[in-house]
């Protein structure tokens, strides 16, 4: 990359050191920045929050000082990490790439600081993901401490819920992070043969993002807690303290966090496949976080629509979640299970990967039915959309569409069903090895086989009339996610550790975390179907007398259970920083493309982008080449599968990434609006006419207006992109910026109209409706305006396009500018046609 | 391997064996014990379908356990054949068909047999079925009797006794009773344990679910949806099953108590929508 | 001898209202968990100091589970008060004992504003005899909807321990 001008920062000679640190880039300014933004939103809360409804209400709890503190906090943190300087940098028309202080960092500090190299960003999740499994853990022993005696006489109610519902909350969090975040981007460029992943600041932003959520979730228990569990089911979640604003915000920026994590992940498998690894080829894990990814970016949006529906509830007195007020408790139901349930397959789906990997490795054989294997994967993650109303059984919603949601939810026991036949085939005439994460794995069959098959009574509706809500469907999901997802990774921490270190696990201690951990967990959890079918609800801190022995049975187990979980530590502890001991490059023999690179794994992986030359699993094959030839000698500066030559080593999107990433992007984009869609559609369905709509009229002048700018905006950018082949960069500058003008105005239009509205939050149905769906397009918007700068800033370098592209060779910047300027039109034309359905739905139909 | 022993056949030998034992000790013996016993009619059924589930799910367990088991006994790694590969085999067909052609069957019947029992003869089979049921008792009009659910307490009325509210739910046995189940707030849950009658209870929504009682006896209802601080505490023991007889005699005794409230109740209704809803002081 | 504010007047929430108990000794203590003694005759005596809110389930305004079905306010013996005039109740649900405690005028001249409150001040005085059966630890609470402010008035004091909950340890 050439040198951009003014990058170099100046000495500073007269402030002082401690100055510098707070100024320059990483936690310590991040933290600073974020208490600023936290006392700022506080006070600005406090300024506006004097004329709306709730905070004025007298309940001396002001939310929307609280959140706005949040979020300005958040803000600060973001900003003070210092992501907001390549982004502010390309408005200021800085070239595409890399900026002066991208790090790559050496030695262990680095594992503490932004870095936008995959691998270290990997075990950023993991150590993330281990403390915070390491605080919910804690919750859980104290939960079981409570639910030692009958009468639950150790927290108050109040307390005890919290704690339930921050062990939920965290334990979702983590285990949504640390397979994806932790192995998918530790491990997902070396298998594919990638130096990085398509966008390494998203994928650090996605990081820092799960680190405030995870804090502000923790910040809870200083104003007073949330009793509503993990779900945060309303109207009670609009009822309850201060706390609850903690749930809500953190739950939006794991939905953040989630969706950019699915896009990174996903344009990676999609574009940066080194050539030869076909889709055939691709190892089980890549597949399973391939169809994690498209749960992630296309159900995170929702819980990020859900969450603000619910700030708005709290903060401006919307009422989309009060039923008597033209609202609907079922509609935060709805959304949120939409949600919810392929969030269960996020936990689930990169446990199959896992598992699938792990196996051949250590039975010696190739995959029995790849192909199979990979259609139970992508038809879980399908079928995940179709069964959220299996939540909703006993609601007295849809009664009607219950055979459909039952057998939807069967179903998914067949692309399941897949993934087992194809483990139990790998078995079959093996040479077994039984190493410890061949242990974990085999446990994950038997333990999901336990869940899936509690997962029958729960999905037929006579039998679900008992097990909903009580300790059954506890104990299910939790032989699904611990006994799945979790034994899973402890068969990845314990296969991929000695890749990601170099370092070996004591073995002797690690078979003694397996057994007392396999044999706790069941003695922990298989009671619990007993007390939830005979009567024990879920979330209780106190229960019948005739439960006591098998829950003091089960808590007991659960202590052992934490217990081995210390062992793990102890083992962790003691092999990679006490008594170290060296691990071989490849100590189980495994074929897996990122066992043949070295240890460690140099900062850019691969000195060469390697040439596939067969499947991964090809144990017992004699015939089969090696997995990769790591030399091909092919010219390492030019692209694996990008546009006009793009180079690899840049840290920003090759071209090809920038128009995947747009139709990404602009999916999870229809998917948030998707929620404030569906709200409108449930609630005037909900609702009679009174309660949905007492007669607001909004203009339909405004309306037409609105919709009219951006229309133009984005014909004027469509007959843009079309000169900038053939009139070069400056015919298309010229439109460009009347697209930007037009779409600009339409946002001053939306924020005047939302600023001269003629009704209150509190109207109804419709006037909540209308106040969130246009703050959630403005924010689209906002974010599309923001591109289309950077792009007419960028365009400035350029002089020709026609002369960058062909007269002078390939030039990254002008090849960036045409990806980046497509990508733009998909996303700003889903914009529009968003902006046209909300201008029928709102303005038309009302 | 010195012979090619059939280790399909014995693998199925094996799982005969133990599912020849464990499949009825399940079903014949375990499923008279199974929740929610055998109170009511709905509770009946749920029993059924769930000792018809344990009797599907045991020996498919059993496969897949007895079947994993024998791999690794058999096929474990030895010191002799270190370093060694198995069999080269990429998936087999006709094992791909059988095992779906055996899910599938099993996945619709499960479905058609479960959404059979509570469309028909369960009448509900105990899940509740929002304010327009689609499965609906035969015969003598049943007993409507209204929850109503708050934070944290449940109260009932009984519409055919004069819009008649008690602190105490009790229903006549052999006559089926329609609850309409309701909040005042926040969602809650309606679980009568051994009643097998679980519905959500939401505010401004009427949700409806059938039960018949066979034998008198109490019983106990629990709030099962988190709700607030006191939904551990939101239970009622006091709730029976009566005769005839005691039934009309415990109304009579509700309706002399608590006559001189009932000018002051709502007219009954089967959603309520008290205001205001942000109250101030 | 209980008494009910409006609004407690100190500690982190001086807007929330609360329940106060009188110790022994005569003094007022800011406390909402109570002993007493297992298959007992307890009197209780409730100053009522705040306003009017009403029920949000009308049918607690009848009196249920307490000695001879009837309770005193200020001097007369009801059993059931007009729901709207709720102000609080006193309930012990396990021991099926519900107490509406009605609330002064909506002219009163004199009201209370901050814990604790003297005699002087307008009040509702309300005296009843309940029983307290087996040993356990039994939650009480209010049952009118009068957390200012939060949706259903049934957040903030209602959903906290110290102001219109608590536990009483029977032994």
């Amino acid at each position: 990359m050439s040198d951009v001008a003014g990058t170099a920062i100046p000495t500073p000679t007269v402030r002082s050191r401690n100055w510098r640190v707070l100024n320059s880039p990483g936690v310590v300014a991040g933290l600073a920045y974020a208490v600023v933004g936290f006392l700022l939103g506080m006070w600005l809360g406090r300024v506006i929050g004097g004329g709306w409804p709730r905070a004025a209400n007298g309940s001396d709890e002001n939310d929307l000082a609280l959140v706005l503190g949040y979020v300005l906090a958040v803000v600060g943190w973001v900003w003070g990490l210092g992501f907001v300087r390549y982004p502010g940098s390309r408005l200021r028309g800085a070239e595409p790439g890399a900026y002066a202080e991208e790090r790559t960092g050496e030695g262990v500090a680095r594992y503490f600081e932004v870095t936008t190299d995959h691998k270290v960003v990997g075990i950023q999740y993991l150590i993330v993901s281990l403390a915070i499994l390491l605080v919910a853990g804690v919750n859980a022993m104290l939960i079981r401490t409570q639910l030692l005696s009958a009468d639950g006489s150790i927290f108050y109610p109040n307390e005890y819920l919290t704690i339930v519902g921050l062990h939920g909350s965290m334990m979702i969090m983590t285990m949504s992070a640390a397979a994806v975040g932790g192995f998918g981007n530790y491990l997902v460029p070396l298998m594919i043969g990638a130096r990085r992943t398509a966008f390494p600041r998203i994928q650090a932003l996605a990081l820092w993002l799960l680190v405030a959520g995870a804090l502000v979730l923790l910040s809870s228990v200083l104003v007073g807690g949330f009793t509503s569990g993990w779900t945060g089911y309303m109207p009670l979640g609009d009822q309850v303290q201060l706390g609850m604003n903690s749930y809500y915000v953190a739950f939006g920026l794991v939905a953040i966090t989630l969706t950019l994590v699915g896009l990174d992940l996903f344009v990676t498998i999609v574009t940066m496949r080194a050539p030869g690894l076909t889709w055939g080829r691709l190892p089980m894990f890549v597949w399973g976080v391939f169809a994690t990814t498209i749960l992630m970016a296309l159900a995170a949006p929702m819980l990020l629509g859900a969450t603000l529906l619910a700030v708005f509830d709290r903060t401006i007195g919307t009422v989309n979640f009060v039923g008597s007020m033209g609202g609907s408790a079922f509609l935060w139901e709805n959304l949120f299970w939409f949600f919810g349930h392929p969030e269960v397959y996020i936990l689930a789906l990169p446990g199959f990967g896992i598992l699938l990997e792990i196996l051949p490795v250590f039975t010696r054989k190739t995959l029995w039915g790849y192909r199979l294997a990979v259609v139970g994967m992508l038809g879980v993650a399908f079928l995940s959309f179709t069964v959220w109303q299996h939540h909703l059984f006993v609601s007295g919603i849809n009664s009607d569409l219950r055979p459909g949601y039952s057998l939807s939810t069967e179903m998914i026991s067949i692309p399941t069903g897949f993934i087992f036949l194809c483990a139990l085939g790998t078995l079959w005439k093996g040479r077994i090895r039984l190493t410890v994460p061949m242990l974990f794995c085999l446990a994950f069959i038997f333990n999901f086989l336990v869940g899936g098959a509690s997962g029958m009574y729960l999905s037929d509706v006579p039998s679900n009339a008992t097990t909903h809500g009580s300790y059954f469907v506890m104990a299910h999901f939790h032989y699904t996610i611990m006994g799945g997802l979790v034994y899973a990774l402890f068969a990845a921490i314990y296969y991929w550790l000695p890749k990601m270190t170099g370092l070996r696990f004591r073995e002797g201690l690690a078979k003694l975390h397996f057994w007392t951990m396999f044999v706790a967990f069941n003695a922990t959890f298989l009671p619990l179907f007993l007390v939830g079918a005979r009567g024990m609800p879920r979330r209780v801190s106190t229960y019948q007398p005739a439960f006591r022995g098998l829950n003091v049975f089960v808590s007991i187990s659960a202590f052992v259970l934490g217990a081995s979980m210390l062992v793990f530590i102890v083992n962790f502890v003691v092999s990679q920083f006490l008594k170290r001991e060296a691990a071989e490059p490849n100590p189980w023999q495994s074929r897996g493309l990122e066992w043949q690179l070295p240890t460690p794994v140099p900062t850019h992986n691969f000195d060469e982008i390697p040439q596939v030359l067969s499947a991964p699993y090809e144990y017992g094959d004699p015939d089969a080449p090696p997995v990769a030839d790591l030399r091909p000698s092919r010219p390492t500066a030019t692209t694996i599968t990008g546009l006009h030559g793009y180079p690899v080593d840049d840290p920003d999107p090759t071209p090809s990434s920038l128009i995947v990433g747009a139709r990404v992007l602009s999916a999870a984009a229809i998917v948030f609006i998707a929620a404030f869609g569906f709200a409108y559609v449930y609630l005037k369905a909900q609702n009679s006419n009174g309660r949905w709509n007492n007669g607001e009229e909004v203009s339909v002048l405004f309306g037409t207006a609105t919709l009219g700018a951006v229309v133009a905006s984005a014909a004027a950018y469509l007959v843009a992109t079309r000169r900038l082949r053939t009139n070069g960069v400056a015919g298309w500058r010229g439109l460009a910026t009347v697209s930007f003008v037009l779409g600009a105005a339409a946002i001053g239009l939306h924020v005047w109209q939302l600023d001269t509205l003629p009704f209150s939050p509190t109207d109804g149905g419709y006037a909540s409706v209308y106040i969130g769906w246009t703050a959630a397009i403005v924010a689209v918007e906002l974010g599309a305006m923001y591109w289309l700068l950077t792009l007419l800033r960028g365009s400035l370098r350029v002089a020709t396009i026609e002369a960058d592209l062909d007269a002078n060779g390939p030039r990254p910047v002008a090849a960036h500018l045409v990806a980046s300027a497509g990508g733009y039109r998909v996303f700003w034309s889903t914009a529009v046609a968003i902006e046209a359905v909300a201008f029928v739905l709102l303005v038309l139909v009302r | 391997m010195p012979a090619n022993p059939h280790h399909g056949r014995r693998i199925l030998a094996i799982w005969f064996v133990l599912a020849a034992i464990a499949t009825p000790l399940v079903v014949l013996v375990g499923g008279p014990h199974l929740p929610p016993q055998d109170a009511t009619v709905q509770a009946e059924h749920q029993q059924q379908i769930n000792t018809i589930l344990a009797g599907v799910v045991t020996p498919i367990s059993l496969a897949i356990i007895v079947y994993s088991l024998y791999a690794l006994v058999t096929w474990r790694s030895r010191q002799s054949d270190a370093g060694a590969d198995g069999v080269l085999l990429r998936g087999d067909r006709k094992v791909v068909t059988w095992w779906i052609v055996a899910n599938v069957i099993i996945v619709v019947g499960v479905v058609a047999y479960g959404t059979y029992d509570w469309i028909g003869p369960g009448v509900g089979s105990g899940s509740a079925q929002g304010p327009t049921p689609l499965a609906r008792p035969g015969g003598e009009k049943p007993l409507e009797v209204q929850v109503i659910a708050q934070q944290w307490q449940f109260t009932f009325r009984y519409p055919s006794y004069g819009g008649l509210a008690t602190p105490e739910l009790m229903i006549p046995e052999d006559r089926y009773v329609e609850f309409h189940v309701t909040s005042l707030d926040v969602v809650h849950s309606f679980w009568a344990v051994s009643l097998g009658v679980k519905a959500d209870a939401v505010g401004g929504a009427d949700n409806v679910v059938y039960v018949r009682a066979n034998e008198p006896g109490p019983f106990r209802v629990q709030c099962s949806e988190l709700c607030g601080l006191y939904h551990g505490q939101m239970y009622q023991v006091t709730s029976a099953v009566l005769t005839e007889a005691d039934f009309a005699q415990w109304i009579a005794k509700q309706q002399q108590t608590y006559s001189d409230i009932v000018p002051d109740l709502p007219p009954y209704a089967h959603v309520y929508s008290p205001t205001p809803v942000n109250l101030a002081g | 001898m209980l008494q009910t504010v409006g609004s407690i007047g100190f500690g982190a929430h001086p807007d929330w209202v609360s329940y106060l108990a009188q110790k022994p000794d005569g003094s007022w203590s800011h406390s909402t968990n109570f002993d007493l003694p297992a298959h007992s005759t307890i009197h209780v005596t409730i100053s009522q100091y705040d306003s009017q809110t009403g029920l949000r389930n009308p049918f607690f305004g009848h009196v249920q589970g307490i000695e001879g079905g009837t309770m005193s306010v200020d001097g007369k013996q009801v059993s059931v008060i007009n729901p709207s005039t709720a102000a609080h109740t006193f309930a012990i649900p396990d021991l099926g004992v519900m107490v509406p405690l009605q609330g002064i005028a909506d002219n009163a001249t004199k009201p209370c504003s901050s814990a604790p409150c003297a005699e002087s001040y307008d009040h509702v005085t309300i005296e009843f005899t309940f029983k307290t059966g087996a040993p356990g630890k039994y939650r009480w609470q209010c049952y009118v909807p009068c957390a200012a402010g939060t949706l259903f008035g049934n957040g903030g004091p209602m959903q906290t321990i110290g102001y219109m909950d608590g536990f009483v340890q029977v032994a």
